[in-house]
This record gives C-alpha cells, structure tokens and sequence, in this order.
C-alpha cells in the first residue's frame, strides 16, 4: 500500500471523517460514558478491537456475502466480536467491565461500526480495511477522551478518578452537561476544521498560481531565445 | 457442448434465495462455534463470581470453612425492610450479609454488606437490581462513604419517594431500597450472627421454655421501645409461635445477672391471662410485680388501642378459609375479639401501586365501621409522601360510621378520579382492604 493512501486513510478516520465530531455517529456511548476520562480510554479499546476484527472480515468476505443479506451478516459477524470482547473482559478486566456495563453490549448497534462495515469494508482490500478501523477507532477514543477529562475535571474535580480539586459542577455530570461539552466539541472541532482546510486551499491555488507563472516565465524565455536564433 | 454447460445461467430461486440464506446460515454457525469455544475457555464459575463480589467490599476475605452457611430461617424474613438471601464469614471474624431490600423503584435492589468483627459497616456493593431504571444514580462514590462505619444497630432512614429527603443521588426510591436492603442484614447480624445482650436474652428465654417442657419454639424479638416503656424495667419483649400450638409471649426484665424472664400463653384474652396458669414459665425469686406486668400487659392491646382505645383482648376467632380470601378484596389475615363487642380484622387489600398491597386493621362492630389505621404496606412509594399527610382528614372519613353493607367503589387510577390524595393506586388498595373486613364481617353473621 502507497504512503499516500495510508496516510489518505489515517487522516479520514482521525480528522475528516472522525466519527464522533465530523459524522456525529456513536452519540450514545459518546454522552453516557465521558463522566469518566478512564471508562472513555476502555470503551475506545473495546471499539477499536471489535472495528478493526470486523472490518478484516468484512473484507475478507466481501466478495462472498451476497448483497441481500449483507446487513444481517454484518451485524451477527459484529456481535460475535462484541461478545468476544464482552467475554474477555468480564474475565480479565473485571473493574472496567462495570464500569462500563450495558454500553459494552450496545457497541453492536453503535453506527460507527456498522457504518464503516458497509461503506469501507464491503468494497476495500483487507489491509486498508484494518487501517479504516484502527484509525476510525483512534479518531472515536481521543474525541471521547478528551471530552471524557473536560466533563470530569468540571464535573468531579478529578481526573482518571485522581482528584485534582476540591470544586465540582454537578452539571457537567448529568446529560444536559453531557449535551452541552459534545455540542461545543463538535462547534470548536469543525470551527477549527474548516480554518485549516480554508488555509491549505489557499496555499494549494497559491502554489498552483506560481507553478503557472513559472511555467508561463519560462515559456517567454524559450520564445525570446528562438526570436533571437532566428533573427541571427 | 461444453462451452454450453458452461453458460447454462444459475436458477434465480437458488441465486436470489437459497445462496444468500445459506451463507447467513453458515456465518452464523461459525460465530456461535467460535462464541461456544471462547465461553468454554473464558467460562466463569459463579463461585469465581462470588470471590470477586466479595473482593470489592472486603479485599482481605479469606472464607471461614467452619463457618455454617445455613441461613437461619427465623431472621431472614425482616419485615418491612427486606429478605436475608446468604451469609459468608471471613477468617478474621468480617461477614458478608447478602440482603434484598423492598421499596425500591421497581421492586427490590440486592446489596452485599461486610460487617468488621465489632460490627460496624466496612463496605458495600450492588449486586443486582429489579426494574431499578435509575440504579447508575449510585455510583462507586456513595458505595464508599454512605453508611460505611455505621453499627449494625444503627436503623438506616429510608428515603422519601419525590421529596428531598434522599442522600442525593436523585434516585429516592433506589436509596430506599439500598436502606431496606441493610437493615435487613442488620436485623439478621443483630439476631443472628452476634452475640448481643438480646441474643443472650433470647437464648435464655428459649432455655427457659425448653426447661418448662416446650421445645420447639422459635422467638423473635418485638423491638417496640415505645411498648417496653409502658412496662416497668422490660428490656426486651419477644414473641414465640410453634405450628399446632399456642402463641407465647416472654417478657424479660433487667440484664445479664440481674435478668429475670416471664413467658406466658399469648392467645388468651385478657381476663384469661390474670390467671397463673396463663403463666407457662417464669425465672426464680422474680417479683410478683413483673410477672403482673407480664400478665397484664399485652401487647396486642397496646398496638390495637392506638387505633381503637376501648380495645380489651378477649382472644383470637378462628378464621372462616373460605371467607378469608377473595380474589377481588384481598385476605383477612387475623381477627382479635374486643371484650366491648368489637372486633378487629387485620386485613390485606391488593391492586395497590406497582401490584402491591396494603394492611390495615379495621374495627367493626355492631355492623358498622369504628376505626381503621395502617399495619403496612409494600411497594406503595406513595404512601407516606401522599397517604399519610390525608389519612385523618381525607381517608378515615370515607369509612367510619358507615355500615359494612356499604360498597365502596374503588377509584379509576390516573385518571384524576381518585379521593383526594393523588395515589390513586393506593387509595384503591385500602378501598379493598376495608372492603375484605366487611366482606368477611357480613357473611360470617349471615
């Protein structure tokens, strides 16, 4: 795979296609769980892990899951890996598995997954497919991490369950709270976003706008020299 | 020829149908062999599950083998609050009380308690809940510093449903629960598992009974401070029942050495009970006076006259099976004869909130309705924030002085057409339990 195209699919996952600020998919998770910075870093692993397993064999089998009954498929290849990480967890990981609870399960039915499945797995070769997912799942935990550790140093005073300081608002813990940090995420990312997109576009027509110029500079220069043979 | 085979398009039934359904099929297969051999390899005995429920609350539990791990059946039940579901001991004297307590949001919320040797709380955990939508109110904060270094002695205080009175959580009926869930164990450590000065009193009354050639007896402890205060030095009252014989009641007086002890037949009526043979067993060199008291004051008199004053025992009447049930109304659980003619039904009423019920008891006599006042109820969250603040003014009136050939028509709940107190669900419930008594009062005379 070329470094363009690596670095084509990292970008995506991470920054312009970042499922939780860009495409706002996974919002249930997204609001529940950001209480706490340390539950956010334990369901990115879990997201990550099953994204990634899912989409190597979604595009493993893309060429042989019929196109009718692709979206079952999908979702009972996506809950074997939730199951398995469920599994896994409640074994070895028995504090984060309560800590997360009912959202475990519910990664099954989380948009990001399925969504990755059937717009990049389904028409894209095993490597990239894995590439889509762990950065697709990169892009997921930080976003939720970092609103993770807003919400509990306003909201608890404390961060990664160390307490820091001895004020709390109470609001930042309860869902308004929760609504109001993803909202201004999401305004601040996409604020920031589009600045910097602006930015590379103009320096893009820019550079562009030289290259011409160079071009047309040079193209006179090559006329003139020939103007000059010709009158010798 | 070959080239024609070869061509030969796929029959669309088997492309469009069978090929697709046969591939879910085989994807799903394999997932759930895979899924079956990761449980097996991953699998958790409940015993593993136990340990680590245990290590939340109590990290340095090491289990007791000589511990018996039998539940004593007399103090599992701790009515109101909740039921006793399993005890385990640690070597260094913690035990883990596993205990349901009532009156949570949907019903019952499950709470592991580790009691430290000195019985005071060192830790505790949810283990699991019934319907309790908002049980992630209670985190791992309040597991940490709510009720930890209370006594098992110490009552915990129930939260109000849609007050303020909770602990803050915001989830009331959940902390209700959580509250319930310990006292019950409490009720449990305090009979059960140590030794108390009501422990050794109980031991010495059963010894007592036993000397007296009644074994079989099990007594528990009516802890009515209120009522003990009536009686001249009592210290504890219990009340002792054995199937197929009469109920007894032991009155003990003083402590330790000074402890004197009188049990008598609890089933006789008061002028009855004067007698010395309602006298069963008594300490030796005991003053006439306690046993007196003992002899005088019953305690069914002193619970019934807060609700009906000219209350005189004059025994139990036998319950009619047939009438005592009905599938609409309730049960009759108990009837007390007054010596003025009235009698007292002790009766539960159903369709309550959250299809709970009420127990009231409901004095009638000549044909018409006395008094009425509240024994208990469950599930009904309610009662004390809507019911009881209305009892006198909106409740009572509806029902005394009124002859129990009245049908009361019970309210149609949510719909705002209830009696006044805005639990519709609950008024229906003592609608039906006065209903009962008069039910049973009018066919047992027929």
């Amino acid at each position: 795979m070329k470094f363009k195209r690596f670095k084509e699919i990292a970008l995506d996952g991470t920054v312009r296609q970042n499922p939780t600020l860009r495409l706002v998919l996974g919002t249930c998770p997204t609001l529940a769980l950001t209480k706490l910075a340390m539950n956010c870093l334990g369901m990115g692993a879990a997201v990550i892990v099953v994204l990634v397993c899912s989409n190597v064999i979604i595009s493993l089998l893309r060429n042989v899951i019929p196109d009718k009954v692709r979206i079952p498929c999908f979702i009972v290849i996506i809950a074997t890996f939730v199951t398995l990480v469920r599994m896994l967890m409640e074994a070895f990981l028995p504090d984060l598995y309560d800590g997360l609870g009912l959202f475990l399960p519910l990664i099954v039915v989380n948009c990001i997954i399925l969504g990755r499945a059937e717009s990049f797995a389904s028409h894209n070769p095993v490597g990239e497919s894995a590439l889509d997912g762990l950065f697709m799942g990169i892009g997921f935990t930080v976003s939720i991490t970092l609103m993770g550790i807003v919400r509990e140093v306003l909201g608890s005073g404390s961060i990664f369950g160390v307490q820091l300081l001895d004020f709390k608002i109470g609001f930042f813990t309860n869902a308004a709270g929760a609504f109001l940090t993803y909202g201004l995420f999401i305004a601040i990312f996409n604020v920031c976003y589009n600045a910097v997109e602006r930015k590379l576009k103009r320096n893009a027509a820019r550079q562009a706008t030289t290259v011409a110029d160079e071009v047309a500079e040079d193209a006179s220069a090559l006329d003139t020299a020939k103007d000059a043979k010709e009158a010798q | 020829m070959a080239e024609e085979k070869a061509k030969k398009p796929m029959n669309p039934f088997v492309r469009e149908w069978i090929i697709p359904i046969a591939v879910l099929v085989a994807i799903c297969l394999v997932c759930g062999l895979l899924l079956a051999l990761c449980n097996d390899l991953l699998y958790i005995s409940p015993e593993e599950k136990e340990r680590r429920a245990i290590a939340k609350i109590y990290p340095d539990y090491k289990p007791d083998s000589t511990f018996d791990t039998t539940l004593d059946a007399n103090y599992t039940d701790a009515k109101p609050y909740g039921v006793v579901t399993k005890v385990v001991k640690s070597t260094d004297g913690t035990f883990i009380v596993t205990a349901k307590g009532n009156g949570g949001y949907g019903g019952t919320v499950t709470v592991s308690i580790a009691y430290l040797a000195d019985g005071t709380i060192y830790g505790w955990t949810i283990q699991g809940s019934d319907g309790e939508t908002f049980i992630a109110n209670i985190t791992a904060k309040h597991m940490q510093t709510w009720f930890i270094g209370d006594h098992f002695s110490k009552v915990q205080t129930t939260a109000v449903a849609n007050t303020n009175s909770g602990k803050g959580s915001g989830a009331t009926l959940t902390e209700n629960a959580i509250s319930n869930a310990i006292n019950a164990a409490n009720y449990y450590c305090k009979n059960k598992l140590y030794e108390t000065e009501a422990s050794r009193a109980r031991a010495a009354v059963v010894e007592m009974v036993e000397g007296a050639g009644q074994s079989g007896y099990s007594f528990l402890e009516v802890d009515d401070a209120a009522f003990r205060a009536t009686v001249d030095t009592l210290t504890f009252y219990f009340e002792g029942t054995k199937d197929g014989a009469p109920d007894l009641a032991a009155y003990v007086f003083g402590e330790d050495d000074t402890r004197k002890i009188v049990v008598v037949n609890n089933t006789l009526s008061h002028s009855a009970r004067q007698d010395a043979s309602a006298v069963i067993a008594k300490s030796e060199g005991i003053a006439d006076e306690m046993v007196a008291a003992a002899q005088s004051a019953l305690y069914v008199e002193y619970k019934l006259q807060s609700t009906y004053a000219d209350f005189v025992f004059d025994g139990y009447a036998e319950l009619n099976s047939t009438l005592a049930s009905n599938a609409t109304y309730g049960t009759v659980n108990k009837i007390y004869k007054s010596t003025d003619g009235a009698v007292v039904y002790e009766t539960t009423g159903t369709g309550g909130f959250s299809s709970g019920s009420i127990t009231l008891n409901v004095v009638i006599k000549d044909g018409v309705i006395k008094a009425l006042s509240v024994v208990s109820n469950v599930g009904q969250s309610f009662y004390e924030s809507n019911v009881v603040p209305k009892w006198n003014d909106v409740i009572v009136p509806l029902f005394i002085d009124k002859p129990i050939t009245t049908e009361f028509a019970t309210v149609t709940p949510d719909s705002g057409a209830g009696k006044g107190t805005g639990a519709t669900y609950t008024e229906n419930a003592i609608i039906n339990a006065v209903s009962m008594a008069c039910y049973y009062a009018k066919n047992i005379t027929e």
